[in-house]
């Protein structure tokens, strides 16, 4: 393995025309800079050996000449430090630390403008509730539990984590969390990276590079400490433990479980005191009234597997991911996701299906002696894939403390339905141009066909009985 | 290795707070003027932030010669606005813990009849003068709701200023070092309000993380006038 070696811009604090707080944590502040709106200057707090800012910047910046693809995706998905800042009292010069970074803002559309008029960063809390929650508490119109937004969403992520791993050397994020990962639907499913100053460098046998010098500087490490989100974190590694190379994975696990699952999910606590973990997991019908995700297909698997905590090795790349999902996309399971499978599962979680009604009053029964995580199946008006969603679209009406209206339930089930419907008839012209999916495309035109004279006669029955007697005919 | 089942019904444990806002005539002007403009911040930096209102509750109660429940222990991403506050009549801390111990009780039992788990509430307690009630009456009333008995019983911080008395406001928090916190002499009540709604905001949004962590601990918040009241030392 030869490190990529590529110089790396530095620029002096004094130089910046530093403009307004976007955010604050505890690594660093954050702030807007007027004349460069396309980046922000993350702030140190306390210094950090600028070796290991430049490491990151150079391993981007060495990428395309070995993986142009990989390069591009990172570039556009992610918020990489493109220069290191030095100077001021936090990275004197001569000192050898940064006082701070640039990155890349993240583009406008990953950001969700609630009912208030104001926008915020769309951040992944917003999609691991019940959708409905969601509608009435900030007026955001969100796709449905196990829809094919929200599984292209966890695709959008799976690629981008397959270009961070294949790399030369590899990296690490460490800290997918909510605020971390932002995600759009506006021109089709895309998430967005943040906070990527914090990542590591690993070599092939997992060991952190962090400042061993990438961009010819050759200083030593820091032993910086990199801190997990609560909730977010690898149960895997010890509390006040830096992240791993498996911790990635493991977030991406618990990404697609609590995305595509529109759900919470809370199991790292369970994890870390070395429970097995069960989860139900609720999938809607499909079309034909089996469920809309197979309890039967791979990802499932890959699920498990990535969560697991007593077999952090066993954990599945993100290129494991990535056709598995395009696959589920697709409609399509993929022969290689068959044969990577490595042997037995670790079994500290385990997935299994089970049918149950659709969700009333946003909460569903949970069939009692189930000690398995399982797919549920939800009745298909509730839900099912449907074309991609306007996160920014308004809402039903305001809700007040008493919570949603009976009006935005009407629309929101409305609006549930029609996208169910254009979902099933977008599959139905899908499979039937597929060769090899030609038997299920002639059964969805069945069912699409007995569907839409169903709708005709309810519709026909209307107008004559209603509307005709108003307008005196 | 033993079993656990998590579902996608399965919700984490909820933070109440409760914010029991003396309301007498004594805070006419600038300190109830301070607290319905940061009413408002405060419903915004709670309820649209989804990560912070997942997990936390809040209810606001005033007092006065009675108390009232101004904002049912709430959502806050339901919460469309919380209502003005107007003040009337004289400082009875007995209403205010009378009402409190009804309401802890009574939210309890519903939530928990919604399949909710709670965290120990927690109640900030802000006061601009003494109590006007007899002392007995009070303090019998205070003695209800921490009662060690009672599995609901709040911590409970005070925060006081202008005629606000230290040591009564020690006896709220039953004497329990860092938990009361008294405005430095001569600070306007103007700056203090403010301040303190302010620091408080932080430390419910601070206070949600560590829900998360499985482990939810009260933050203190952070209020540049004010001082904690002493401890004393036993006889």
């Amino acid at each position: 393995m030869t490190p990529v070696q590529a110089a790396v811009p530095q620029v002096r604090v004094d130089d910046l025309r530093i403009g307004d707080l976007l955010a604050e944590g505890g690594e660093g502040r954050v702030f807007l800079l007027p004349l460069q709106p396309h980046l922000v200057y993350k702030a140190y707090r306390r210094p950090v050996p600028a070796v290991e800012a430049e490491d990151l910047v150079a391993w981007l910046r060495g990428l395309p000449s070995t993986d142009p693809d990989a390069a591009a995706r990172v570039a556009a998905s992610a918020a990489w430090p493109c220069a290191v800042v030095v100077g001021g009292t936090v990275g004197a010069e001569g000192t050898g630390d940064a006082a701070g970074v640039l990155m890349p803002r993240a583009p406008r559309r990953f950001s969700i403008r609630h009912r208030d008029g104001n926008t915020r960063l769309a951040s992944l809390s917003y999609l691991t509730a019940d959708p409905a929650h969601r509608a009435a508490a900030y007026g955001v119109q969100l796709p449905p539990a196990v829809s094919r937004a929200r599984i292209a969403l966890v695709c959008s992520l799976a690629r981008l984590l397959a270009a961070l791993e294949a790399g030369n050397p590899s990296v690490g994020h460490g800290d997918l969390s909510t605020k971390n990962v932002l995600w759009s639907l506006q021109r089709g499913p895309e998430m967005f990276v943040i906070d990527c100053d914090s990542s590591e460098c690993y070599a092939r046998d997992g060991s952190g590079l962090a400042g061993s010098g990438l961009a010819g500087s050759g200083l030593a490490g820091s032993g910086r400490r990199r801190a997990m989100t609560p909730n977010w974190d690898d149960p895997a590694v010890a509390r006040g433990g830096n992240p791993t190379p498996m911790s990635d994975r493991y977030s991406l696990a618990l990404i697609f479980l609590r995305v595509v699952g529109a759900a919470n999910f809370p199991i790292q606590a369970r994890q870390r005191s070395g429970e097995m973990v069960s989860v139900d997991f609720a999938v809607p019908a499909g079309p034909g009234g089996g469920p809309l995700l197979d309890p039967g297909h791979p990802v499932w698997d890959l699920c498990a597997r990535g969560l697991s905590v007593a077999d952090p090795a066993a954990r599945p790349p993100a290129s494991a991911w990535v056709p598995v999902l395009e696959g589920l996309l697709e409609g399509t399971v993929p022969i290689e996701a068959h044969d990577q499978r490595p042997g037995p599962a670790p079994g500290d979680v385990v997935i299994r299906p089970a049918l149950v009604p659709h969700r009333r009053n946003g909460r569903a029964p949970v069939a009692p002696g189930f000690s398995v995580l399982r797919p549920r199946v939800d009745a298909p008006a509730g839900g099912g894939l449907r074309p991609w969603a306007n996160p920014t679209a308004p809402g039903p009406a305001t809700p007040s403390a008493s919570g949603p209206s009976v009006w935005s339930e009407v629309r929101a089930g409305a609006s549930r339905s029609a996208g169910w419907w254009l979902e099933v008839h977008g599959r139905m012209v899908t499979s039937s141009m597929s060769a090899s999916r030609r038997a299920e495309g002639v059964r969805l035109a069945v069912f699409c066909g007995l569907l839409d004279l169903a709708l005709l006669l309810v519709g026909l029955f209307v107008v004559a009985m209603v509307v005709s007697p108003v307008i005196g005919l | 290795m033993s079993g656990a089942t998590v579902s996608s019904e399965e919700r984490y444990s909820v933070f109440p707070f409760y914010i029991c806002l003396d309301v007498s005539a004594s805070m006419a002007g600038a300190p109830i003027d301070g607290v319905n403009e940061q009413l408002p911040l405060l419903r915004a930096r709670v309820g649209e932030d989804p990560a912070v209102a997942e997990v936390i509750r809040l209810a606001v109660v005033t007092f006065s010669d009675v108390a009232h429940s101004l904002l049912p222990l709430s959502d806050l991403s339901l919460v469309e606005a919380i209502p003005r506050v107007s003040t009337q009549g004289r400082t009875s801390y007995a209403a205010a813990f009378e009402r409190l111990r009804e309401m802890i009780e009574e939210d309890y039992l519903k939530g928990r009849a919604h399949g909710d788990r709670w965290y120990r509430p927690a109640v900030i307690f802000i006061s601009d003068g003494r109590p006007t009630d007899e002392p007995e009456r009070w303090r019998a009333a205070h003695q209800r709701l921490v009662e060690p008995t009672w599995k609901r019983r709040p911590n409970i911080l005070a925060f006081g200023f202008g005629e606000a008395d230290p040591e009564v406001l020690a006896a709220v928090t039953e004497a329990k070092p860092n938990r009361a916190f008294i405005a430095g002499p001569g600070t306007e009540p103007a700056k203090i309000v403010p301040e303190l709604l302010t620091g408080l905001i932080q430390s419910i949004v601070n206070s949600s993380a560590s829900v998360y962590e499985g482990d939810a601990r009260l933050q203190l918040p952070e209020v540049p006038s004010m001082t904690a009241i002493p401890v004393d030392h036993l006889d």
